[in-house]
């Protein structure tokens, strides 16, 4: 389209349209000129055109209670492996107790042995049980999730740990 | 205070205190608008339904770090597009473009003559619409369907908002060119 001298750029004239731009000089120009006011006005048919061809889409059927189902679905199964997670957790630090109750009464071991044993001993438990608060802590805190029995079985395998450090020192 | 005025942040805060039904407000609100982003991404009616369920619950998940001044129209609008585009990938070419009248609802019979001539008009927009490229009608859809301001757009395709301004007028006029000049086959 052949512009006048004076003629706001297309693009800022589009932009004013888009209601992006506030400009009382363009609002003022527009009034003078019968182009820009020609311009103006096609591109507001194509709005038009283009929001009623989108418009008369067939639109989406309801899918609130789908995507809630797909919600709770993935909860689910999040929970389960969580509490997987969790439980093959608790199963070997039983079973790593268990080895450190009876391992030294099974193998005549030298101090020094015992003693980075009993410091692996210790820095797993530690490593266990903070990562074992942080991780219910968090959890609680966004989703309200009933992680206290898994927990609950964590510290307690980690005190049976602690507490059985007592037969290295008497082996 | 009824349900559908309470403001996108009152329902994320009410859901953030554990009433997670009231996403379904959210996907009430939002997913003809996803919807019909999506069809015009991805040409199909099943894969943009795919598109917008999968963003529905990305968008659920991430809630929590959705934030406080964060507008969930257009952050969420991010991620259908997003999962659109991952939903490209996949099949890394348009497949079973779907026509226009396949995708629209039956005209009315008042004036049927002129339900023809504006049918014919609106299949024309929408096949000069898909032979843009993905971010110029995303661009289009979400400025003049969705009623985005341009720093929305510019958010969601990582550009600026200059370059919205002028990459909006250059795909109206290639869409105008194209159906000044009948080069649309839809």
């Amino acid at each position: 389209m052949a512009k006048n001298k004076g003629c706001p750029h297309p693009v800022k004239l589009l932009a004013w349209l888009d209601g992006e731009v506030e400009d009382i000089h363009l609002a003022r120009h527009l009034e003078e000129c019968a182009k820009c006011r020609e311009m103006t006005s096609s591109l507001e048919k194509e709005n038009h055109l283009l929001f009623t061809a989108l418009e008369e889409l067939e639109p989406l059927p309801d899918i609130s209670e789908k995507i809630l189902a797909r919600i709770a679905e993935r909860d689910e199964d999040k929970d389960f492996f969580r509490f997987l997670w969790y439980l093959l957790l608790g199963c070997s630090l039983f079973v790593f107790s268990l080895v450190n109750y009876f391992l030294p009464s099974l193998i005549n071991l030298d101090s020094w042995t015992i003693a980075s044993v009993q410091l692996y001993s210790y820095l797993t438990s530690v490593i266990f049980t903070a990562w074992g608060l942080v991780d219910y802590v968090f959890t609680n805190s966004f989703q309200g999730g009933p992680l206290l029995p898994s927990f609950i079985v964590i510290l307690l395998v980690s005190l049976i740990n602690y507490i059985y450090k007592g037969r290295f020192s008497n082996a | 205070m009824w349900e559908q005025d309470l403001t996108d942040n009152e329902i994320i805060a009410q859901m953030l205190q554990g009433q997670r039904e009231s996403f379904s407000l959210l996907v009430k609100r939002y997913q003809q608008q996803a919807f019909k982003l999506s069809l015009v991404i991805l040409h199909n009616r099943a894969d943009a339904e795919d598109a917008v369920s999968e963003a529905f619950v990305k968008a659920f998940a991430a809630l929590p770090k959705c934030r406080e001044k964060t507008d969930f129209k257009s952050w969420f609008l991010k991620i259908t597009y997003n999962c659109c585009q991952d939903i490209l990938r996949k099949r890394k070419k348009i497949s079973n473009q779907t026509a226009y009248h396949d995708l629209a609802q039956g005209a009315s019979q008042e004036n049927p003559l002129q339900d023809v001539v504006e049918q014919e008009e609106k299949r024309e927009v929408w096949a000069a619409l898909n032979s843009l490229n993905l971010e110029d009608r995303t661009a289009l859809v979400m400025k003049y369907y969705q009623n985005a301001s341009y720093q929305e757009i510019a958010d969601t395709l990582k550009w600026t908002p200059g370059t919205v301004a002028s990459r909006l007028y250059r795909a109206r006029e290639k869409l105008r060119h194209m159906l000044e000049r009948g080069e649309v086959n839809g």
